[in-house]
């Protein structure tokens, strides 16, 4: 086989595994993370929880409270800003909310952390919870392309080559 | 590369067979295994109890419960726990009205899932006890699987032998004088190495960089190379997410290790095998060593281009992981997981390399190794005695060195899954060269 058609059908064949790894990653990585404070943890004024690895998927963020409160999610500089002047970055913010749910699009992965602001005045039950779904963006676009380029460059060939031999 | 069809469909079928044999024995051993611990029903909300997930294979199950109250049983899969923690829906995947507390219940389970328990009591009394789920039979999707590929890997042996050709037919062919001298018919005559490798120059290091080309170009023959990428993508990129804090991201490097290593040794084994014992049972290597050929030069060539072919396939895969996990490009443990794999695929390599060149027989080669390493990858679960017991080992070590933590694994176990490996390897190693140097016959 010669080695540029070898070469196409090589991109193909790992755009399709990397296509069957992004449908498989859909049930590998994390579809739920919950955060506040049913169980443990502050009731009112500001509190940061726990971060997280986020990857590049959709995913909806569902509030529910018994108060008004200001839900942000920060990515890892606003963390780190946030520690250190308690400056507010975020890359997604929700304000003045009681319950409600938010279809986002992931800016990308890395470390992700969930701040809100409850109301200092009364106690505060909070529950937010993140629910990703869908493919890994990056990775089905990469997938996409790898595939695309593999077609056309070995159906290119092939034409190229069925025209030479007719010549 | 086998040039001549049936001969290759031959060799596919077999190996598709051993295959399904050995997932059928892994269904067979599998199935034995019957041990779920106990799942606590109790929860803080009155009238509800929930279990933790717990992964079920596709088997039978019974349920045996110790509870304090009657009450439904819903069973609920990964998106039916997502929809209930999230939504409060239930949606069970099997469901059980007005159970008694200390009923059997008998469930039959579809798929592979992570299943939990939901118990929900009429009355709004606090549930408590425990629930003792049992699994029993054979796994179906494994059972289905293995039975399919048994039957693919027999109507490939079928076929081949239709397509083969008659005996007498072939013997004319290969038999074939002319002035006392055997001319091969174009099908069956060896590749010869001569024009390609140009062994008339004696230089030795360009002669040993000659072979490893040729070797290169003779054994990652389409779809060698792509099955082997393929497979290296397939195994290392999939694996479940088990750790999310961001700073803990490098532990996703251990998930799904096992897998990997199953898959390694399979397509590293029967790569090795086909290259040291194919060649020499082919004749391939008798007529390399009638031409000015050192045999040493040959048997590193060999050695050196497979193992380094495999050592780059899984680097380059292993470093998408840096994006995937989002990991920084100096993060140490990612340096040592790849360490610790080639450290085990080097035992991998001289195991299958021993064995090629004592039995001379690719297939019988291709079965020993991959029963003994399979095996072992297979019926024990971690542990120094498997490839990925060991590389958790090193890599449990090495983390709780540089990252701190719990002392989980001590100096000597991490000692011996690192420098007993290297040993045994080198050791074999030493002892396939010198026997296929100094002592080996070729026929």
């Amino acid at each position: 086989m010669k080695r540029d058609l070898r070469l196409c059908l090589a991109v193909f064949l790992i755009g399709l595994s990397l296509f069957v790894v992004t449908v498989v990653r859909t049930n590998s990585v994390p579809r739920l993370m919950t955060f506040g404070n049913e169980e443990e943890g502050a009731t009112s004024g500001w509190v940061l929880y726990s971060d997280f690895l986020m990857f590049d998927r959709e995913f909806s963020v569902n509030i529910r409270t018994n108060n008004t409160v200001n839900v942000y999610i920060l990515d890892d500089g606003a963390v780190k800003q946030w520690r250190i002047d308690k400056s507010v970055n975020a890359v997604w913010a929700y304000e003045d909310v009681v319950a409600g749910v938010f279809s986002e699009q992931s800016n990308g992965r890395g470390g992700y952390a969930v701040l809100v602001y409850l109301p200092e005045d009364s106690v505060t039950v909070i529950k937010v919870v993140l629910t990703f779904s869908g493919f890994e963006k990056d990775l089905l676009t990469l997938s996409s392309m790898m595939i695309g380029i593999g077609i056309l460059s070995t159906t290119v060939l092939l034409i190229i080559e069925q025209k030479n031999k007719k010549t | 590369m086998i040039k001549n069809k049936p001969k290759l469909l031959t060799t596919i079928g077999v190996m598709i067979l051993i295959i399904g044999t050995s997932f059928l024995i892994g269904t067979i051993y599998r199935s034995t295994n019957n041990f779920t611990p106990g799942l606590l029903a109790g929860s803080n909300t009155q009238g509800y109890g929930l279990s933790m997930p717990f992964s079920f294979s596709s088997r039978n199950c019974i349920v045996e419960l110790a509870l304090n109250v009657p009450v439904d049983v819903y069973l609920l899969d990964a998106n039916g726990l997502d929809r209930w923690l999230s939504e409060g829906v239930i949606e069970p995947v099997w469901f059980a009205k007005n159970v008694l507390p200390t009923e059997t219940l008998s469930i039959n389970l579809a798929c592979r899932d992570n299943y939990s328990f939901l118990l929900v009591n009429s009355d709004n009394l606090t549930i408590s006890g425990l629930l003792y789920p049992k699994l029993y039979g054979f796994e179906r999707d494994l059972l289905w699987f293995s039975l399919t590929t048994l039957i693919a890997g027999l109507v490939f042996i079928a076929v081949s032998r239709l397509l083969l050709p008659r005996k007498n037919e072939k013997s004319i062919a290969v038999v074939l004088k002319k002035d006392h001298k055997i001319v091969y018919s174009k099908e069956t005559m060896p590749s010869t190495p001569q024009t390609k490798l140009g062994l008339d120059k004696s230089k030795s290091l360009g002669q040993l960089c000659r072979l490893v080309v040729w070797e290169f170009d003779e054994y990652f023959v389409f779809p060698m190379l792509e099955v082997v990428v393929v497979v290296a993508v397939l195994t290392v990129l999939t694996p479940t997410i088990v750790e999310v804090l961001p700073f803990f991201s490098y532990n996703n490097l251990i998930s799904g290790i096992r897998l990997v290593f199953l898959f390694l040794i399979f397509v590293s084994v029967v790569l090795f095998c086909h290259s040291y014992a194919g060649s020499i049972s082919k004749g391939e290597t008798k007529l390399l060593l009638s031409y000015p050929v050192q045999r040493s030069k040959l048997f590193l060539s060999k050695f050196i281009t497979l193992f380094v072919m495999f050592l780059v396939v899984y680097v380059c895969v292993f470093a998408l992981q840096i994006y995937l996990l989002a990991l920084s490009p100096f993060e140490p443990m990612f340096y040592v997981s790849l360490l610790l794999m080639a450290i085990q695929l080097l035992l991998i390599c001289s195991i299958a390399t021993a064995l090629s060149v004592v039995t001379k027989n690719e297939l019988l080669s291709i079965l020993v190794s991959v029963i003994l390493l399979f095996g072992i990858e297979n019926v024990i679960h971690g542990g120094l005695a498997t490839f990925a017991g060991r590389f958790t080992i090193g890599f449990t070590f090495v983390r709780q060195q540089i990252h701190g933590g719990l002392s989980l694994v001590s100096m000597f176990d991490m000692l011996v899954s690192v420098f007993v490996v290297l040993g045994v390897s080198v050791l074999l190693f030493v002892f396939s060269y010198v026997y296929f140097t100094r002592k080996m016959e070729i026929d």
